[in-house]
């Protein structure tokens, strides 16, 4: 016959992986500084919505508004498609809402939606803007644009790019101070930058997401910006 | 509703298929004793899950994608490892019976008392944490629209029902069949568990290869229709199925089919005993 102490202790023994990985994830903290987004699911329709972010965490509220059971991804870059599974929440019912809680750096992602639960799903690119843009997963990149600056000019910078493009900018510092490397997309967002030491070189990958012109800006504390132009095709 | 009820039935046939055969062992080979453990184990499977589900959606607290997947996948994978010890314990006890050695017999389960609550808990409990978000995600919805909870309470009871009427079919056939048939059923869930927690292991980032598939049969069966819930519901088969989830599928089912079939050997008697072979006349 089974006791009941033993019960209890295969009960509380089954239960202690639950309560380590729940508590291990420093839960609670990071909802009161996140943001929410309002994710509306439908049969053929991913209404996201706002595709700009802060870095940080973000909690995608989805509400299933079709007649069909989804799935909701956050998908991050892996060489240039999106692949790699940042977060996912699966078996949305119809009517039913659930929340994605995803922790993003900066860059860019998409959010997928997948009625029917199969399929590449209905894509919305986002765009994460702050720090981590130059963690590991972004460090791929198609080519390099290789930079210097004597503190008055930038040099190095000829021709355009493509949209699409992976880009390492690389700052080579020949002026007598510190600099920073900036590189803003045509409506102004900062899309990558790094600090770079007088005398060394720095460099920063940014993705071309965008046609339009780009800036590439090199500043200086209490200086005039420098500031070149990149068309993207 | 149609969505909703599948979902449930989804969720709940893999359980309800292992636990009825469970119950359907103890009850064919005279234990009915033993039946509370594994209701014990049941029980606290879906007391646990229920409230972890309301913690995450009722609180703050939030469990990472991540630690999610990666929580899901091992205890998949740990599943795995329970089912197949049931099924070579029940062929144990078959050769027993087979052979009237009443006392090995009871040497098996007095070992297997505290491994039949693990196992039932483990059975219910590895998808209950899923099931018990998508539960009360229908309950926060009853505001608006009641058609969720109603849809996945009736697929989940179906769930049950199915079972049920599993386990009336398996008392009612001859024991050797029984046995041959239950572990071949268990062996084929338990490998399909297996891939399912590969599956979640990749797309934890645990595991590569999350988008090298070895087939995607999604247009001709759709996740989302009934025989795709069926299919997915009782031995996990993922329409989009990865490389590493068919390989492990495979490692998984040929050597356990092999091990499950082949002859017993017979350590007391020479009579060559198949397994699972003799009925039982008075059981």
């Amino acid at each position: 016959m089974l006791s009941r102490p033993y019960a209890a202790v295969l009960f509380l023994g089954a239960l202690s992986p639950l309560l380590a990985s729940c508590g291990g994830d420093d839960a609670g903290a990071r909802s009161a500084s996140g943001t929410t987004v309002a994710v509306a699911a439908g049969d053929d329709s991913c209404d996201v919505e706002r595709t700009e972010l802060k870095a940080g965490a973000v909690t995608l509220d989805v509400t299933n508004k079709g007649s069909s059971t989804t799935e909701v991804y956050v998908y991050g870059e892996d060489d240039g498609r999106y692949t790699r599974v940042i977060g996912e929440v699966e078996n949305i019912g119809p009517g039913t809402s659930r929340d994605l809680d995803v922790d993003l750096a900066g860059g860019s992602y998409e959010v997928a939606c997948k009625p029917g639960q199969s399929g590449d799903g209905i894509r919305t690119p986002i765009t994460v803007s702050g720090e981590g843009a130059s963690s590991s997963e972004q460090s791929a990149y198609d080519r390099e644009i290789e930079l210097s600056t004597d503190g008055k000019t930038i040099t190095g910078l000829d021709g355009g790019a493509s949209s699409g493009e992976r880009i390492e900018f690389t700052l080579t510092n020949g002026a007598d101070g510190p600099r920073v490397l900036e590189v803003k997309n045509p409506d102004g967002g900062v899309a990558g930058e790094v600090d770079v030491e007088a005398g060394a070189t720095g460099e920063v990958v940014v993705e071309l997401d965008a046609p339009g012109t780009w800036q590439v800006i090199v500043e200086g504390d209490g200086l005039a910006d420098l500031v070149a132009q990149l068309p993207v095709a | 509703m149609i969505a909703n009820y599948l979902i449930g039935l989804r969720e709940g046939l893999e359980a309800a298929l292992v636990v009825s055969i469970l119950v359907a062992y103890l009850v064919k080979t005279g234990r009915r004793d033993r039946l509370a453990p594994v209701w014990v184990g049941v029980l606290a499977a879906v007391a646990v899950s229920l409230l972890f589900g309301a913690l995450l959606t009722f609180t703050s607290n939030q469990m990472s994608f991540q630690a999610q997947e990666a929580f899901g996948g091992t205890l998949s994978i740990v599943a795995v490892g329970f089912v197949t010890w049931m099924v070579f314990w029940m062929r144990r006890t078959a050769r027993s019976l087979s052979k009237e050695l009443r006392g090995r017999m009871d040497a098996a389960l007095a070992m297997g008392a505290g491994a039949l609550i693990v196992t039932a808990f483990i059975a219910v409990g590895r998808e209950g944490l899923e099931t018990s978000l998508f539960i009360w995600s229908a309950i926060q919805a009853t505001g608006q629209n009641t058609q969720p909870v109603l849809g996945a309470a009736l697929g989940l009871l179906t769930a049950v029902v199915i079972g049920y009427l599993f386990y009336k079919g398996a008392v009612k056939i001859n024991l050797a069949k029984f046995f041959l048939w239950t572990g071949a059923i268990l062996i084929v869930v338990a490998a399909g568990v297996l891939s399912y927690g590969i599956h979640d292991l990749q797309e934890a980032g645990v595991l590569p290869g999350l988008n090298s598939l070895a087939f995607d049969v999604s247009g001709a069966v759709p996740p989302d229709s009934w025989y795709g819930t069926l299919l997915r519901g009782t031995v996990n088969f993922t329409p989009a199925t990865t490389w590493l989830q068919a390989i492990a599928w495979l490692v998984y089912i040929v050597p356990v089919f092999v091990f499950f079939l082949r002859p017993t050997r017979t350590p007391v008697a020479q009579a060559p005993v198949v397994p699972a072979a003799a009925p039982a006349t008075n059981r």
